[in-house]
């Protein structure tokens, strides 16, 4: 003894349909980075500082 | 012996799940249906006082219920061979129904907009992002 109870889906119900989201590459795939580092942290003649009152150091990327 | 009925009136919330890419909450309500209808089958009624049957449980335990795959469907049954002669409305026997055993169509017309107003509430409830 059984009994259905259903519901018309829509034409063209596409929700289940689609193809879940694939990363482009694994995480062992992905090429090592470079960082570029923003600024490299001194200590300046005045208590730590330059003449502007900065202690950071503007630099290339480095590796 | 198998009954169908068709849930009408939430197109809209339907098509605004699919444009959200799940039919998941549908799955669910379709199951949270399935379980309401099966969960009130298995309430027995009361023995008559003349009767001196110990109730086994059987016909309780051998409701089922199953989601189709797409979520636009659940069906409810019993698997006991002898179920359709105590909760099918067109079988029950005499003894059955005058002993008060609900009927599994009786029971689906009672709920017919509780089982809507179940679909329409996990839908709501997905598409607010509950």
């Amino acid at each position: 003894m059984q009994l259905k109870i259903q519901t018309k889906l829509p034409d063209g119900l596409k929700a289940d349909k689609r193809k879940p989201a694939e990363p482009v590459k694994k995480y062992d795939e992905l090429d090592p980075r470079e960082y570029l580092v923003l600024g490299v942290p001194f200590g300046g003649p005045y208590n730590g500082k330059d003449s502007d009152g900065q202690t950071l150091r503007r630099t290339p990327t480095c590796g | 012996m198998s009954f169908e009925v068709r849930i009408e009136g939430i197109d809209d919330l339907l098509k605004r799940l699919d444009a959200a890419g799940s039919t998941k909450p549908l799955k669910d309500g379709m199951k949270a249906i399935g379980t309401s209808i099966s969960t009130r089958m298995k309430v027995y009624p009361p023995a008559p006082a003349s009767s001196s049957y110990q109730r086994t449980g059987n016909l309780m335990k051998r409701w089922t219920s199953k989601v189709e795959g797409d979520g636009s469907a659940v069906t409810v049954g019993n698997n006991a061979p002898y179920a359709r002669l105590v909760q099918s409305m067109d079988e029950q026997t005499w003894f059955h129904t005058r002993t008060g055993w609900s009927t599994l169509e009786g029971t689906l017309n009672d709920r017919k907009d509780q089982i809507v107003e179940i679909l329409r509430a996990f839908l709501q409830n997905a598409l607010n992002g509950g």
